[in-house]
């Protein structure tokens, strides 16, 4: 590993999922991932605590997403779904590991979502999260969860948007932000990882500065960075772009990955979340 | 009645003169291309193939190896010729129904253009349609379809959101939906905190809810109908982007195919369905298993195979109509087959899997089936004439027909049919279609009948000596020289059977040539000589000669008891044919009768224990007329007699044994004996002619083979007068014949035979019917006298005793 790849050293990765997550493309994703960065793998299961809560109100009732006809809420029917939903995650989650050879663990806890899952993102270098879960419907969120990736975890984040397709390219954000060289610390790791699997992927650097100047300054320090590493790159300067030009800049295909610091300015916006929300590849926040 | 004299040797055998022919070999003569002596059968095809109508196929008739297959072919492909290429058809996909693939006609040689067309098509639309998807301009107007939408969602639900945070309701995900909750600073309550609140508030809480979750279930109720909106936008914008990345090379191909209606109609079929289905060009192939079945290989990329062209005839490069010959006419075979591919253990297939038939590749031009084939196949027979009566080729398997199978198979539209079905068959065949399908004779109207010989005229002659050079020309075999080709000529006249004949048979005049080319080449002969005929002719008889062999090397032991000396009462040694494969040779056989007082019978012993033949049994009622209309005309024939093939334990067919037993039945009678050394083949008539038999050759030689260790001059062979000119005796047979040692004896009459069998004065009747005295015929006449007179004395005395015993007449 060169010194820039061990900017992103990632040890240990929390996999997120609550009750509303399908899981499968997540665990397979997570698992892949550990195996790739060679890395400690832990499944998180949260119970909302709040549903429970609320389950206990005789008036509770539930509208369904598919039919849209309330029904009273079950407790009990709730709490033993989510332990089936659980056993299952667990044993896919051991199967896949034991495949890759990776290491992991697995628990359920009981707690407020957010709570929980910052709680344990601090133990970990990487959480990774699904970006459909607590979707309301295809195009809209709970806003708590939106603003989860964002503002909770102290480690980096990779956010999926169900199954994704095989890498073919990368688009790394530069700015002048303390979680630059991490950034391309990530896409350099990243990159001989699949390399070395057969895949060659592309490697587009965007530098972002409030002026030409510092957009070029940008560009420079990533040229030189990579440089250094062998790396070949297309560099793309993006000078005084606002949110908005930002977000469209960085929309993405299905088959890229997209890195990003999580200091970006953009990502504390809407148009940041849009941009999340609307990229069909994987989603790196890099911290 | 002078007795008969027997035959010259010249008459045995009728020679061919090589000096008749100028030429020294068959290198100098020309190719016989007309069909030589088969003018009933050219004049039937000639009219078969002009005759444009329905009905009007052919059936030549004639034995294997006479050479219909060859006349067809020559015919048909002279005639093939002068015609039209027909058309090139193809099957496509029907974008409408899948199951019923499309039928194309188009012009010869444009169906494989169609294919590359349409192949370069998809190449083209391969790149040209992801690259539509991947500018700009479609991404930003997707996107803002999806925008569109997306603010739809967003304000509906941002309304609710909104209000539920200000009426302290908290909105959230259950594994199923959405739950509402009472929430004081971000907490949902517990039901113990709300009922802690006052009974107003809690009430205003819970319309809330109920507000809020009716407004929830009324925007949730929408987003199914946003959702297929968003997708309709999209798949809208889809079509008008690939119609527009699609059109101008539809274009293209429409202008090319602009004379062609229903390419047209085709390309418009593609077009819409490529429109419709752009996605799949958007799809790269490979990819991981589907989740949860990791023993099913990736999904593979988007099949194409719709917009193939599966061309069934390609009449590119044809010089004229086809003439397709089909050598195993299976029902699939014939009418064409829709082929399956096993995919995890479930068939499917699709409209290229249609394979053509052999009426396909005729259609246009001539089909010929070797009609026992045809009749062998299952199904084979009744599909030919439903498709020749249809006028179309509908491809159906057998299991379709017969509802053996129900699962789902393709319905492959029907293509017209414009051919002419010429079948080969014997005669047999020919005949017992005509007497027992109906339809037969509806579509099979024209029939060549085949001639087995020809007339060894003087004219024919030069030309079968043209068709000897053809053959071995055609064979590449050495050149014949005049003697060979005379050799050929009276083997093949020994082939017809008939001194005045040469045999039509061509695969048997074939076999000789090729096997005299192989005597010569073993001779070292330049060119092929009429010894190296006759070895082969030889040889021939050689390999085929075991049974023959066997059976006279019993006969000479004595196994089989058949004299060739000396003269026995009641003892004639007849002649049989027996055949085995392709070979037949002569057998003698002893006949011999006995004679007792009785009602005037006589038996047949073969008939009796059902070894004698229908036509064999009337040989012997025949016989049995003769003899009481000529000897007891005015008297009861009271003789019981028996007449026995000895040694004969297989059945026994034909007549010409009717003369032998007839001599046997009248020496028993005469008591005169009858020479061993001559036998007799013939049949009788009831006036005593003798009538010509089958295989004269063969029963002469049978005789002179058994004889011909002791050859003294005494031997020799009645036959009838009638056969005269069929003799073609093997040369062995014609040189004892004319040293003197082996006599044939043609014989008219019973009496002109009994003369040479007896060496008696046959006599002839007088006025009243009586024979002169000392005469053979008198003999027989006056012991049927005796006889009818001790039957009748014998009749007396029974009548006497029964009136002594009874006293009443027995009229029972």
């Amino acid at each position: 590993m060169s010194p820039l790849e061990e900017l992103f050293s990632v040890r240990r990765i929390l996999v997120a999922l609550d009750p509303t997550v399908s899981g499968t493309g997540l665990l397979d994703t997570a698992v892949e991932f550990a195996h790739r960065v060679e890395a400690e793998l832990e499944g998180l299961f949260v119970e909302d605590v709040e549903l429970m809560r609320l389950a206990e109100h005789p008036f509770a009732h539930e509208v369904s997403l598919t039919g849209g006809l309330p029904k009273p809420l079950d407790l009990a029917a709730i709490e033993r779904d989510w332990r089936a939903l659980a056993t299952g995650v667990r044993l896919s989650l051991e199967a896949r590991a034991r495949e890759m050879n990776v290491r992991c663990s697995f628990r359920v806890v009981r707690g407020r979502l957010e709570a929980e899952v910052r709680a344990a993102a601090a133990e970990a270098d990487l959480v990774i999260m699904d970006w459909a879960g607590a979707a309301l419907t295809r195009h809209v969120r709970l806003k708590t969860s939106a603003e989860l990736p964002v503002a909770g975890p102290s480690g980096s984040v990779l956010l999926l948007h169900g199954r994704p397709a095989p890498i073919e390219s990368i688009v790394v954000v530069c700015d002048d932000g303390p979680a630059t060289k991490r950034v391309l610390g990530a896409a350099a790791r990243l990159r001989s990882r699949l390399r070395s699997e057969g895949t060659a992927p592309r490697l587009t650097v965007v530098c972002r500065g409030e002026s030409r100047a510092a957009a070029a300054d940008s560009e420079n320090a990533a040229r030189e960075t990579l440089r250094d590493e062998g790396i070949d790159a297309v560099f793309r300067p993006l000078a005084g772009a606002g949110p908005e030009e930002l977000a469209d800049a960085l929309r993405t295909p299905a088959n890229a990955l997209l890195m990003l610091p999580a200091s970006l300015p953009l990502l504390s916006t809407d148009e940041g979340e849009r941009l999340i929300a609307d990229s069909e590849g994987p989603v790196l926040l890099v911290r | 009645m002078a007795a008969i004299s027997p035959l010259p040797a010249d008459a045995l055998y009728r020679r061919c003169d090589p000096a008749k022919f100028s030429f020294a070999t068959t290198a100098e003569l020309e190719i016989l291309e007309d069909i030589l002596g088969q003018a009933r059968a050219v004049e039937a095809v000639t009219f078969g193939i002009g005759m444009r109508r329905q009905g009007y196929n052919l059936f030549l008739l004639g034995p294997a190896g006479i050479g219909k297959h060859s006349l067809a072919r020559q015919f048909l492909d002279r005639q093939a010729k002068t015609e039209p290429v027909p058309a090139d058809w193809c099957y496509v996909n029907n974008f409408e129904e899948s199951g019923k693939p499309r039928a194309l006609r188009l012009p010869a040689g444009r169906a494989a253009r169609l294919r590359a067309d349409m192949e370069s098509l998809v190449e083209e639309l391969r790149s040209a349609i992801p690259a539509a998807f991947d500018s700009d301009d479609y991404r930003t107007r997707k996107q803002v379809i999806e925008q569109q939408f997306k603010e739809r969602h967003e304000q509906s639900f941002a309304v609710i959101q909104d209000q539920a945070r200000k009426k302290n309701v908290a909105l959230i995900r259950t594994p199923g939906g959405i739950a509402l909750g009472p929430t004081r600073e971000g907490e949902v309550l517990s039901s113990e905190e709300f009922r802690k609140l006052p009974a107003p508030e809690q009430e205003r809480v819970k319309a809330d809810m109920e507000d809020l979750q009716r407004q929830l279930q009324e925007t949730l109720r929408h987003v199914p109908k946003w959702d297929k909106e968003q997708r309709e936008k999209v798949r809208e914008l889809n079509r008008e982007v690939t119609r527009f990345a699609v059109g101008h090379l539809i274009d293209a191909l429409r202008k090319d195919y602009e004379d062609l209606d229903n390419v047209r109609e085709y390309l418009r079929a593609a077009e819409a369905d490529i429109v419709e289905n752009a996605e799949d060009f958007l799809v790269a192939g490979g990819g991981e298993p589907p989740p949860g079945l990791p023993f099913l290989p990736p999904p593979e990329a988007p099949s194409f195979t719709r917009y193939e062209v599966n061309v069934l005839i390609d009449n590119s490069g044809m010089a004229g109509a086809p003439v397709v010959y089909e050598d195993h006419p299976s029902h699939g075979n014939l009418i064409g087959r829709v082929e399956h591919i096993s995919q995890f253990g479930a068939l499917i297939t699709d409209f290229t899997l249609i394979k053509p038939g052999a009426l396909h590749r005729a259609n246009g031009g001539y089909l010929i089936l070797d009609v026992l084939k045809v009749l062998s196949q299952p199904f084979a027979w009744e599909e030919l004439k439903r498709v020749l009566r249809a006028g179309e080729i509908r491809i159906e398997s057998l299991g379709q027909i017969l509802s053996l199978v129900s699962t789902v198979s393709l319905e492959p539209e029907s293509i017209p049919l414009d051919a002419k079905v010429v079948l080969l068959g014997d005669r047999l065949v020919y005949y017992l279609l005509c007497d027992y399908d109906p339809e037969f004779s509806e579509l099979f109207k024209i029939a060549g009948d085949f001639e087995e010989d020809m007339p060894a005229t003087a004219e024919n002659l030069p030309l079968y000596a043209r068709l000897v050079g053809t053959l071995a020309k055609n064979d590449k075999l050495r050149p014949f020289d005049r003697g060979a080709v005379a050799r050929v000529i009276e083997q093949s006249a020994r082939l017809a059977g008939d001194a005045e004949k040469v045999s039509a048979h061509i695969l048997s005049v074939g076999d000789l040539l090729r096997e005299a080319n192989y005597w010569s080449q073993t001779n070292g002969h330049e060119f092929v000589t009429a010894a190296d005929v006759e070895s082969a002719v030889a040889a021939q008889i050689r390999r085929a000669s075991r049974v023959r062999e066997r059976i006279n090397e019993e006969i000479r032991r004595g196994t089989v008891l058949i004299d060739t000396s000396g003269a026995v009462p009641g003892q004639v040694n007849g002649l049989s044919v027996m055949q085995f494969g392709q070979y037949a040779f002569g057998r003698p056989t002893r006949i011999t009768a006995r004679v007792r007082l009785g009602p005037g019978r006589v038996i047949d012993i073969e008939r009796e224990v059902k070894l004698g033949g229908p036509i064999h049994s009337k040989g012997i009622l025949i016989l049995t007329g003769f003899l009481g209309a000529r000897y007891a005309a005015d008297r009861p024939l009271s003789l019981s007699a028996s007449l026995v093939f000895e040694q004969s334990y297989g059945e026994i067919e034909g007549d010409s044994a009717s003369l032998a037993e007839l001599v046997a039945l009248l020496s028993a009678l005469a008591g005169a004996p009858v020479r061993q050394s001559i036998a007799v083949t013939g049949s009788v008539n009831q006036f005593g002619q003798i009538q010509a038999i089958g295989a004269v050759n063969e029963k002469i030689e049978g005789f002179f083979d058994l004889c011909r260790d002791r050859l003294d001059g005494s031997h020799g062979v009645i036959i009838p007068s009638a056969n005269v000119h069929h003799l073609m005796l093997r040369r062995d047979v014609v040189e004892a014949a004319a040293a003197g040692r082996f006599h044939v004896y043609p014989a008219a009459t019973v009496d002109e035979a009994i003369e040479v069998l007896t060496g008696m004065t046959p006599g002839e009747a007088d006025s009243a019917g009586h024979f002169p005295e000392g005469s053979f015929n008198r003999k027989v006449e006056d012991r049927l006298t005796d006889m009818a007179k001790r039957a009748q004395k014998f009749s007396g005395l029974r009548e006497r005793g029964d009136r002594e015993h009874g006293g009443e007449d027995d009229t029972s």
